[in-house]
């Protein structure tokens, strides 16, 4: 799996590129300075949940145009640039306005032993992989269909992304934290960083989980 | 029927056009802020009115309406829990701001209809 990960990046690397720059870029830089402002007023209550939301929309919302580079790929279709742009575009509400429920719903399963808030972190992960099809219902169902099946896995996979993160971030700051950083530096630091593993994580994990749906006879 | 998903598809990218406007014009001097305040919103609420008119065409005045008040509704809930401007003491002002944002989406709804139905011939 790890190989056509790399396979479908060598034969795609320009619309990765193209797509890396244009929506990861301004994604992470909006989490980002929005993480800060979060700490740095007074105004909000508790600014580590709104840290929270905003880290997972930024992995969350660049998932559709690499989504559909997969789909296409798999009926030997190529994937243009401005498709994916589109693709995002129209993926962009419903990406943005669900996970605010669904987050919402997470933080209030805190007082009940975390256990909807484990189930909405997972639904957060695997929605957008299937954002594209008609309506909210099959999006829901598919959701918890993918979830009942791989039940144990998917914990898994939580914790290769939680875990890539972490890192790669950390060993980036063991050599730079004898600098004087300023924000700045941070910011290009976790853009060049999420540039790297952002779409192969998307790739990854949208083989996983859509791959077999178009040709169900290979499994 | 009215499609959620297109309803959702709506609000987004009218969020998104008005973060992408909102950088572009921070670039440009201008000197009151009213006015600043106004091109936005008249961006917004008019990207969303037709964007409802084209993306949901069985039930156009309908998203147009649900549209502008989630909108509305959640840029008041980030102004007060975000950045605590306190907007919720103000209940006029709440009043007179979402009849605003409704009207404006309406009226651009409304619009859009009335150039589709010209445009495909059809008796207004």
């Amino acid at each position: 799996m790890i190989r056509e990960v790399f396979g479908l990046y060598n034969r795609y690397w320009l619309p990765i590129l193209m797509w890396s720059v244009l929506l990861i870029v301004p994604i992470t830089t909006f989490s980002f300075v929005g993480i800060l402002y979060a700490f740095d007023t007074d105004g909000i209550h508790n600014p580590s949940y709104l840290a929270g939301w905003l880290l997972v929309l930024n992995f969350v919302l660049g998932i559709p145009p690499f989504l559909k580079l997969v789909m296409k790929d798999e009926m030997d279709e190529e994937v243009t640039i401005l498709e994916g742009l589109q693709v995002f575009l129209k993926q962009f509400g419903f990406i943005l306005l669900s996970s605010i429920a669904i987050y919402a719903i997470g933080l209030m399963g805190m007082y009940l032993l975390f256990i909807p808030t484990i189930i909405a972190i997972l639904f957060l992960l695997i929605f957008p992989f299937f954002s594209e099809l008609k309506n909210v219902k099959d999006v829901v169902t598919q959701t918890f269909r993918k979830i009942k099946d791989e039940n144990i896995s998917l914990v898994g996979d939580l914790f290769v992304i939680v875990g890539l993160n972490v890192a790669i971030w950390t060993s980036i700051m063991m050599f730079l934290e004898q600098y004087d950083n300023n924000v700045l530096a941070f910011l290009l630091i976790r853009n060049v960083m999420n540039i790297v593993i952002l779409p192969i994580l998307y790739i990854y994990l949208s083989i996983r989980y859509r791959k077999r749906e178009v040709f169900p006879s290979i499994k | 029927m009215f499609e959620v998903k297109k309803f959702l598809q709506t609000v987004g990218i009218s969020i998104f056009i008005t973060v992408i406007f909102s950088i572009m014009i921070g670039f440009i001097q201008i000197p009151s802020y009213g006015w600043y305040v106004a091109l936005q919103m008249i961006i917004t609420y008019g990207s969303l009115g037709y964007f409802a008119a084209k993306w949901n065409p069985k039930t156009p005045y309908t998203a147009a309406f649900l549209g502008a008040t989630v909108v509305s509704i959640l840029s008041l809930c980030i102004s007060y829990f975000m950045f605590s401007i306190l907007v919720f003491w103000d209940p006029a002002g709440i009043g007179r701001s979402m009849s605003l944002a409704v009207t404006l989406t309406m009226a651009v709804t409304a619009l859009t209809v009335f150039i589709q139905q010209k445009k495909e011939g059809a008796p207004v």
